[in-house]
């Protein structure tokens, strides 16, 4: 569109975070786990020796007597009577005892049985927060090692205000804009299918448009790749608005990849968007993609062709891949991106901007036009975490979704 | 230059140090606290009748119930003083800490512009 395109940054997310660096964030958050762990099976044995004492004293009053072995000494046992079997001294805490019936002492054995419960409960959950924590660098570092590019692009407000009143607007009234945006994504795809015939794009787009018009109203739960595939576009607006609409899913959809890509290739419009988006709904993993890191994803492609080529190397096998169906990850998305891509407007800060003005409720809204509220969803295992341009710590956004 | 980073990065260690002996001791205490209200809570709902040992090194005394509730009530608020004595003095380390980190980077940058002048 008229949009002029936006100076940006692009940074490779392996210098920022550097593998090595993550790996042994990694290590050191396993260690911590490893020893909450071991603090975990400590507490549980004490749970265990109490309830083998509740029962134990439990048995004890039935009988005016206990004939027993009594320890003597450190290897020696004399044969002995255990008397006065219903009065028990029960250690209270901090050196203090009290006289207490059997009856009584099981009491006091089940009430520190729920305190040690309560524990472990407590535990368990420090252990699991380490355990997403330690997945989420070791996603880091996988992404740095593949040579994810984040990218950065300076922030227009005006565009942006325009672009997050579309969404908003969209996603406030849902059905009234959607005509007008229809229309302007109708003008814009005509512009866009010129341009992929240019491109040479493969036929596969005639076949998605029918995919796409079936699943319209799929909903929202769209990759980020689809809105990267928006921002190829011209269009500004629309891909902002597009791109913010979609909230993040699973990303690793097959017919979701294989619906998207196409989508991009076709239709710049979010409606296509949404269509491919939609493709995916049943097949929507609970993985959500950060909007932030698909857009992201989406301007690697976006940028100029140079660093495009450069990710396309990367994910080279990806490309090869991208043409058939099922894309199995955004990347393969980037790389059919790639291929569209003739302008190289990045509007991922746009969108990541318009998504991040939305505070995350980490439920996807189904929405039938491209208009929707851009939300991004979290989940704890993030396929492809790249960094969005806000510093908002993934790690709470995780947190938040769950 | 060299000698004074030198010298702030040795006082920072020594505030991390105490900030670690900190946290260790207010486990600690959180722990005492924890058990001492245990205690507290068995204590009430012991009747009067019943007999309640202290146990002074290898001595079991015999002990009234209401001094031991008195005991035990004044332990816990001598130790919940101390927390909050504690956490006090680590906010005190934590931001000694800070603006000892902040200056050894400020000297870091100076040393480092210096270098590539030289």
């Amino acid at each position: 569109m008229a949009a002029a395109t936006r100076k940006g940054t692009a940074t490779p997310l392996g210098a920022v975070f550097s593998p090595e660096e993550t790996r042994r964030a990694v290590a050191r958050v396993t260690e911590a786990a490893a020893g909450r762990r071991a603090e975990l099976a400590r507490l549980q044995g004490f749970a265990a020796d109490n309830a083998a004492l509740v029962s134990l004293v439990q048995r004890l009053p039935d009988e005016l007597s206990h004939e027993i072995m009594v320890p003597f000494g450190g290897a020696a046992f004399f044969p002995g009577r255990l008397i006065h079997t219903n009065e028990l001294l029960v250690l209270l805490g901090e050196g203090y005892y009290a006289e207490r019936s059997a009856k009584q002492t099981t009491e006091i054995l089940r009430r520190r049985g729920m305190e040690l419960e309560a524990q472990v409960e407590a535990m368990k959950a420090t252990i699991a927060d380490f355990e997403a924590e330690a997945k989420f660098f070791e996603s880091t570092a996988a992404e740095a090692s593949e040579g994810l590019v984040e990218i950065r692009e300076e922030y227009d407000e005006g565009t942006e205000i325009n672009s997050s009143t579309l969404d908003a607007s969209s996603s406030a009234t849902g059905m009234s804009d959607k005509n007008r945006v229809h229309a302007q994504i109708m003008a814009r795809l005509d512009e866009l299918e010129m341009e992929e015939k240019e491109a040479g794009s493969s036929s596969e787009e005639d076949g998605e448009e029918d995919e796409e018009d079936e699943e319209e109203d799929a909903g929202p739960s769209e990759d980020d790749e689809e809105e990267g595939d928006v921002l190829s576009d011209d269009n500004d607006h629309q891909n902002a608005s597009f791109g913010a609409s979609f909230s993040g899913s699973g990303r690793n959809d097959q017919s979701h990849g294989s619906a998207q890509p196409k989508s991009i290739l076709k239709k710049p419009v979010g409606k296509e968007i949404l269509k491919g988006a939609s493709l995916a709904p049943s097949a929507r993993t609970p993985h959500s993609v950060f909007p932030g890191q698909a857009s992201i994803i989406n301007s690697e492609i976006q940028l100029p062709t140079k660093k495009a080529v450069s990710f396309q190397d990367d994910n080279k096998h990806i490309i090869g891949s991208s043409k058939s169906s099922p894309l199995p990850q955004c990347p393969e998305y980037s790389s059919s991106l790639l291929k569209v891509s003739s302008d190289n407007t990045s509007h991922e800060r746009k969108i990541i901007s318009s998504g991040q003005k939305q505070a995350f409720t980490g439920s996807i809204i189904e929405h039938d036009a491209n208009m929707s509220t851009f939300q991004p969803s979290k989940s704890e295992d993030l396929q492809n975490p790249a960094i969005s341009p806000r510093p908002v710590s993934r790690f709470k956004m995780q947190k938040g979704g769950r | 230059m060299q000698r004074d980073l030198e010298s702030k990065a040795n006082a920072l260690s020594k505030i991390q140090k105490d900030v670690s002996k900190n946290h260790q001791v207010r486990k600690q205490y959180t722990i005492q606290v924890g058990e001492n209200e245990l205690v507290l809570k068995e204590l009430e709902l012991v009747n009067d009748e019943a007999n309640v040992y202290k146990l002074i090194g290898p001595v079991l005394v015999k002990q009234d119930l209401a001094e031991a509730k008195a005991n035990v009530k004044k332990r816990i608020e001598y130790i919940s003083a101390e927390l909050k004595r504690m956490d006090r003095a680590l906010k005190d380390l934590e931001d000694k800490q800070n603006s000892k980190k902040e200056s050894i980077f400020k000297l870091q940058q100076k040393m480092q512009a210096v270098q590539t002048k030289a």
